[in-house]
This record gives C-alpha cells, structure tokens and sequence, in this order.
C-alpha cells in the first residue's frame, strides 16, 4: 500500500493532479472511465488449466489489450472453470479453434465476453467493475506510488510558464509557440526558443531548444577537461512549452532523454502526449518506444497563451 | 539504394551509426544524409534531418527559386527518400512536415520505427501531406550492416555495453510484417503481382544478399557527394500532358 501524505503536496490519486494545478498526462490506463474488450472465453475441467495457463503465457506476450488485470480463470457452476483466453483482436475465431485442439481441449464452450480494458485508479472500483463484468485483479495502482514519490518546485515551475508566456505573446510574424529547456538541479535555463518555421519548417520551438543545448554543450565541453562532467545529450532536463508538442517534437525528447514536460494548452488534432490528441499516442508513455518521461498539463488559468490553429503541429 | 547503402557503410567505417538516406529530385541525388549523433552532440542529428537541411539550403542558394515555388520547402513534393533503415518517429513525422512525395527504406525500425514498424506516423490524419513509404529494398544488406555495428561498443552512451561476445549472423533474418506498411495492393502494384506470395509468406522479395555492399573498399562516396554539390536545376512541374 502506499503511504500517501508524504508528499507535501495535494494529490488527487483519482484524476491524477497535484495541487489542483496539474494534470499527469499518461496513457490510459489508469483512467476511470470504464472500456470494454472483446475476450475470448472457454469452460474447462479444473485439470486442464495447466495446459491452459501454458496457452495463456505463450499469447499474452502479443496481445494488442494487455489483460494483466483480469482474472484468468473463474470457478462459475458445474465445477467447471471459466477460462479467459485472449483478446479478440488478438486472434480469430478459426485461430484460437485451432490453438485449443492442438492442446486436445474441448472447443464447444467457446463464446466472446467483455473485460474492463484496463484497471481502474481505486480498489472500490476494481470491485465494482469486477461484479458488473468479469473479476479483477487488484495490486494497487502503480501510480500512486508514482506521482507519491514525485518532487514538484512550484515556484520554478510557475517562474518557468510565466517566462514561455512572455516569450510566446513577443511573437509577431511567428507563431506563438515558446519553450524552454531548464536543468532542474541549478534551476537554470539552458535554452529558449521561438517557433521558428517561417524560416525552416521543422524549425519548431521544441526542436530549436533541443539544438540550443546541444550547441551550448559542445561549447561548454571547449573550457572543461573532466569527461565526467559532460552532460548527455538533454538527460534529466525539464521542457516547459506553450503548446502540446507534435509528434516530431515529442520523439525528439524521446531521443534526447528529458525527464520532464509541462505545457498549456492541449494541441486536439495534432498533439502527441494526451491520449485524446490526434491519434492518441502518448509518445511519452508508449511500450513500444525505447524510453520514456513524465508529462504534466497546467490547468489552472494563470496563463494564458494564444489558440493555435487546430491544424497547426505545435 | 545501392547509393545509400555505401554511404551507410561509409558511416560505419567512420564509428556513427551504418544509417544513411538519399534524396532523388527528377533522377538526381541532390543531397544525402548520415547519422552525426554522437559527433553533434544532439540526439536528433538523424540522417533525414541533414539531408532535408542540406537541401532548403541549395534551393535558398538558387536565385531563381520564388519564381517555382511559394516556399523553398515545397520542392519536396518532387522528392523521394531512399533510407537504409525505416525512419524513426520524430523523422517520420518531420517528412509528413515537409511534404516528401514517397520513402523506400531496408529494413524495419522494429524499436521506434514511424511508418509501421512501432506507429504508422506517414499515413495518420495530423496533416494532409500523407506518403507512401515501400519497405525491403536491400533489406538484408541493410539489416547486415546495423548487425555489423551493434558488435562493436557505442563508447559514447553513458553505460556502453560489451557486446564482444556477439558474432555477425549471415544466415538467419527476421520475417517482414508487410501488412505493417502497405495494402496487398500497395504492394502488388509497386513490387508486381508475381511477387504476391512474398506479401502472404512475409517474406523478402530479394533473398540473395549482395556482399559486396558491406566490402571495406565500398566506403567511397566520391561521386554522390559530388552529385549533391551540384547546383539545383529547377524546372517546372508539368501540371497536364495534353501541351
């Protein structure tokens, strides 16, 4: 269990925000809001489940719905165990037919149900969720440890929006795009940036950012001789940004290892963190991609920048 | 392709990553790029990036340009990709920016690979500059020469890895998911319908692998840094046939 309340900070474990003032942006895993996934369920005698649980093992590592919060195998009447397989759009019907002969299992029993796709925030409502439709898992939601254990210097972090404010409402020809990248050790600013794509096109401010402090890197190494005091690329460095970053943006963060992004205002149609933006792909957050960072959305009205077109890659 | 594998090759014989791409404007390699992320300093120094940017400078350096384009980056339209490796994400997303016309790449980029392999960035609806993007050109070649690198350490990283107990594989070589880049159609219409059961089968449609490409002496890259030091010659688009 963990123990809440030592961060010094208000967290609201539920909706994910810390002082009523940001939002965690993650996949969805952890959301509230209740979807459904089609399974793949069998009936089977209780000696069968170690060949099952063999066949279990071997699909889950595929399965586009990861059902680590669904109970497997459920005794419901007859003595017989109801079995989750798969999801359905992990394999068709024909496939898991086939899958279950090979193991000589009985296939009459086979049927499509629905599981919560994912687990919800509290246990109360894993058990709710569990009696309406399929029986959960519950271990604790790994993010509560998480954003517990989260540092937050407000006072820099409302320094640092206010700055790519300022920045963002000098734009004129531009488009009122600003970022800064900020070392969070020293508090000092290592690059800030404009949207730039009058010029260039993939001039955008994150990008601009992210070549700054590799140009202030390559000068700072002429007037050190210790390799241990070199820094890579921009690990562990905070990013504060007017506007949800597209796609190009997000992955270049990605590639150059920051630990942390704050912004403003959601991008709809083109933003690549929120899993409403776009096509929902939490760059930040994806399991396929090789690293990660933490996104926070500001959502008091302190700041307030310009709306971009929705069609605009910020 | 076989151009942008030498130049993959070159890379690897200098210590940066054996990734590299062309850029073929009307029949002409007029810029190509190389990995430069340990050198630069900066983790977005891709390959892709160096050639877009050698290219806005060249049309910038032609006089005439405004005269055939409203923006020096709308030549992309006219421009193709040749990649060794499928572009990542951020590059994947950077071409739909720039409105490339179409990108043939080896091998996949089954770790964050952005026309497929991990998101499909090239087709998505975040703008209208959508492109196709053919996969398995020299797929096997492209895939040796990655091979070749990740046997020797990135010093560079903070942690590197020994890896000296890897040995190179010639023989074995992962499945290509075609499905995860193009339609059936796409693909019989590009590689021809007699190559259909490669589609169904995931398998290369070229199996025999050229040596030759991966050789210490094919590392001169002479004539294509000669060929994208030319200046552009810009023409007109034919906009209908019926002149």
């Amino acid at each position: 269990m963990v123990k809440k309340g030592k961060n010094k900070h208000r967290i609201d474990y539920i909706h994910c925000t810390v002082d009523d003032k940001l939002l965690q942006i993650s996949n969805k895993r952890t959301s509230s809001e209740l979807s459904l996934v089609d399974v793949w369920s069998i009936k089977i005698q209780p000696h069968d489940s170690p060949k099952v649980l063999g066949l279990i093992r071997d699909m889950s590592n595929d399965d586009p719905h990861p059902l680590q919060h669904v109970k497997r195998l459920q005794k419901l009447e007859d003595g017989l165990l109801t079995v989750i397989l798969c999801s359905v759009d992990l394999a068709s019907r024909e496939e898991v037919v086939s899958l279950l002969g090979e193991k000589g299992l009985g296939i009459e029993t086979i049927e499509v149900r629905q599981v919560p796709a994912h687990c919800p925030p509290t246990k109360d409502m894993a058990l709710e969720w569990g009696k309406l439709y399929w029986p959960l898992v519950w271990k604790g939601n790994p993010n509560d440890q998480i954003l517990n254990e989260m540092v937050f210097n407000f006072d820099h972090i409302r320094s640092d929006l206010q700055l790519i404010c300022t920045n963002s409402s000098k734009c004129c020809e531009q488009l009122p795009i600003s970022t800064v990248i900020v070392d969070p050790l020293t508090n000092a600013v290592i690059a800030s940036s404009n949207d730039e794509r009058h010029r260039h096109p993939l001039d955008h401010s994150v990008m601009r950012c992210i070549q700054l402090v590799s140009e202030y890197e390559q000068q700072r190494r002429e007037s050190i001789d210790d390799p241990s005091d070199h820094h890579y690329l921009c690990n562990n460095y905070h990013v504060y940004t007017t506007h949800e970053p597209c796609t190009m943006c997000a992955m270049a963060l990605i590639h150059s290892r920051i630990a942390r992004l704050f912004y403003l205002k959601q991008s709809p149609k083109t933003g690549a963190l929120d899993p409403e933006s776009g096509p929902g792909y939490t760059i930040h957050d994806h399991k396929l991609l090789n690293s990660k960072f933490e996104v926070f959305k500001w959502i008091g009205d302190e700041y307030q920048v310009a709306d971009l077109d929705e069609n605009v890659n910020a | 392709m076989r151009k942008a594998l030498r130049l993959a090759n070159h890379a690897l014989h200098t210590g940066e990553t054996p990734v590299a791409c062309i850029f073929v404007y009307r029949g002409n390699v007029i810029s190509y790029g190389m990995n430069n992320t340990n050198d630069s300093l900066s983790g977005i120094t891709h390959a892709e990036f160096r050639g877009i940017n050698a290219i806005l400078e060249k049309v910038e350096a032609t006089d005439n340009w405004s005269t055939f384009y409203s923006h020096p980056w709308d030549i992309f339209r006219e421009i193709d990709l040749y990649v060794t490796v499928e572009p990542c994400v951020m590059c994947a997303s950077a071409l739909k920016h720039i409105g490339i016309r179409t990108v043939y790449f080896g091998c996949g980029n089954e770790r964050f690979g952005g026309n497929g392999s991990v998101l499909k960035i090239n087709t998505d609806d975040t703008s209208p500059n959508r492109y196709v993007s053919y996969p398995g050109i020299y797929r096997r070649e492209a895939i040796l020469l990655l091979r070749d690198f990740y046997t020797h350490e990135n010093i560079k990283a903070p942690v590197p890895r020994n890896k000296k107990n890897r040995e190179l594989k010639l023989d074995s070589f992962p499945e290509l998911t075609w499905s995860n880049y193009l339609s059936k159609s796409e693909f019989c219409d590009f590689f021809g319908k007699d190559k259909e059961q490669c589609y169904d089968l995931n398998a290369d449609v070229q199996q025999d692998i050229d040596l030759s490409v991966l050789d210490s002496d094919n590392i001169d890259i002479s004539d294509i840094e000669q060929s994208a030091q030319e200046p552009l010659q810009l023409r007109k688009r034919k906009l209908c046939d019926t002149a």
